[in-house]
């Protein structure tokens, strides 16, 4: 299908240009680690009595969040250089593809980064649990947070103070993220079974959902006119 | 656009009246509840103001996606001023609410569902109002506070529902509750009334307003070109 060889063409250009200047590829899990071990001081370095699997979780999502953002700062930034932008819509193919690549792009960047995050986060907080199950609910949280931060990028990238804009709306569009995901992270580092979580999978499912199609949705205005 | 100052502006007229009429309801009418006294009268302000910034944000949504789809700044227009008056509506649901908190429970702040929600709703405003003046063009400005007033839109009613549903895994006896009897329910319903007229007048100024400095600024730049 040509939407489908278009997609993939893409997909493998941001991947190559990630891959070629690894800048974003490296920051985001240096950054989600050095948050960790800044938090790790902050709850008093973490002994087993001073944390909670509830207090774990949500050091986790808050070392994902952040880290994230420095991902989603850079999304649309190198197509600003050049007017690689331009030239990307002038290309024969529905816009909303140029959203979804970036978007798949950056939830393999930030899943990537879980290969070093969560094994540091279990050894820093001695966590124990369903790894499991953790694994599948930060990965339906990454779908999220990349919808958002994505599209997010696309308005950001455009203004000379994109690194304060970016933050200011992303943050409180991923809330309800961080509490579903807590809320499941919580219950499964304290070593319940998946089946007990549903109802969080549930909302970050939804939201997933949600906001990927929104995103299609509204990309064309955000990028038009660039 | 006919502009024959304050003494026409019916609509600011009428919601003075019923403003009148809402406040009376609330001092005089209005049974004192057995337990909280007249404190409890913050209620007659607090949910009216709570319906009017939800009111505030979905015309905002609606102006949006209508700025999105026709491309008349009209609509910019009508979404801006309802964001400016639904802001301002919005911090005076969470003041009040803070004060009802810590006059009913001593508490200043509590994470109850409505609450919370209404404050990611403050901070949703403020994106929508800020992101026009991060150095973006006119038009551009405007597109981006569109796509940020249906996204935002999208997103408080999953706010809503992952709060209750932490809430109900973490009981609080801190919720609001409502058992109402019948004055009580009337009076409540008055108030509404009245925020409602207040909104849609505070509304329709301002957006008159933005249009004639859109007017002003225009036939400016028309002189200067």
């Amino acid at each position: 299908m040509k939407t489908l060889t278009t997609l993939f063409l893409l997909l493998g250009k941001d991947l190559r240009c990630h891959l070629r200047s690894p800048v974003t590829l490296l920051a985001v899990p240096f950054f989600a680690v050095l948050i960790l071990a800044v938090l790790a001081f902050a709850f008093q370095g973490g002994e087993a009595g001073a944390l909670t699997p509830s207090l774990a979780a949500g050091i986790l999502w808050v070392a994902l969040i952040f880290s994230a953002v420095s991902a989603f700062n850079q999304t649309f930034v190198t197509e600003k250089e050049n007017q690689c932008l331009k030239g990307l819509l002038l290309a024969p193919c529905d816009r909303s593809l140029i959203y979804f690549s970036k978007f798949l792009a950056n939830c393999l960047l930030i899943l990537a980064a879980q290969v070093v995050i969560l094994p540091l986060f279990s050894l820093f907080f001695k966590t124990s649990g369903n790894p499991g199950g953790l694994i599948l609910v930060i990965a339906l949280g990454i779908i999220g947070l990349s919808a958002v931060g994505t599209l997010f990028s696309a308005i950001s990238a455009a203004s000379r103070w994109r690194e304060v804009l970016f933050p200011i709306l992303f943050f409180p569009i991923v809330v309800p993220l961080v509490i579903a995901g807590v809320g499941a992270g919580s219950g499964l580092l304290a070593g319940q079974p998946l089946g007990e979580v549903t109802s969080w999978l549930v909302v970050i499912a939804a939201y997933d959902v949600l906001f990927i199609s929104l995103s299609i949705m509204v990309f064309e205005p955000t990028v038009e006119g660039s | 656009m006919k502009n024959n100052g304050i003494k026409s502006d019916w609509t600011g007229w009428l919601s003075g009246l019923l403003m009148l009429a809402a406040l009376s309801l609330i001092f005089i009418y209005a049974p004192e509840e057995k337990t909280m006294g007249q404190v409890q009268k913050i209620f007659y302000f607090h949910v009216p103001l709570a319906w009017v910034s939800f009111l505030a944000f979905t015309v905002v949504f609606a102006g949006s996606l209508m700025y999105l789809v026709k491309g008349r700044l009209i609509w910019n227009s009508l979404a801006l001023a309802s964001a400016r008056v639904g802001f301002i509506f919005n911090t005076l649901m969470l003041v009040t609410g803070s004060f009802w908190g810590k006059a009913v429970w001593g508490v200043w702040w509590t994470w109850d569902p409505r609450l919370t929600t209404s404050l990611i709703l403050w901070f949703i405003y403020l994106a929508y109002l800020l992101v026009r003046h991060f150095g973006f063009e006119k038009e551009q400005g405007a597109r981006f506070a569109a796509v940020i007033g249906i996204i935002g839109f999208a997103d408080v009613p999953v706010v809503a529902l992952s709060i209750t549903l932490w809430q109900t895994l973490h009981p609080s006896a801190l919720v609001f509750e409502a058992g109402l009897s019948s004055r009580m329910l009337f009076t409540l319903i008055g108030s509404l009334i009245a925020f409602t007229a207040l909104y849609l007048y505070l509304l329709r100024t301002e957006y008159r307003l933005h249009q004639q400095n859109e007017i002003s600024a225009a036939l400016e730049a028309q002189d200067e070109g």
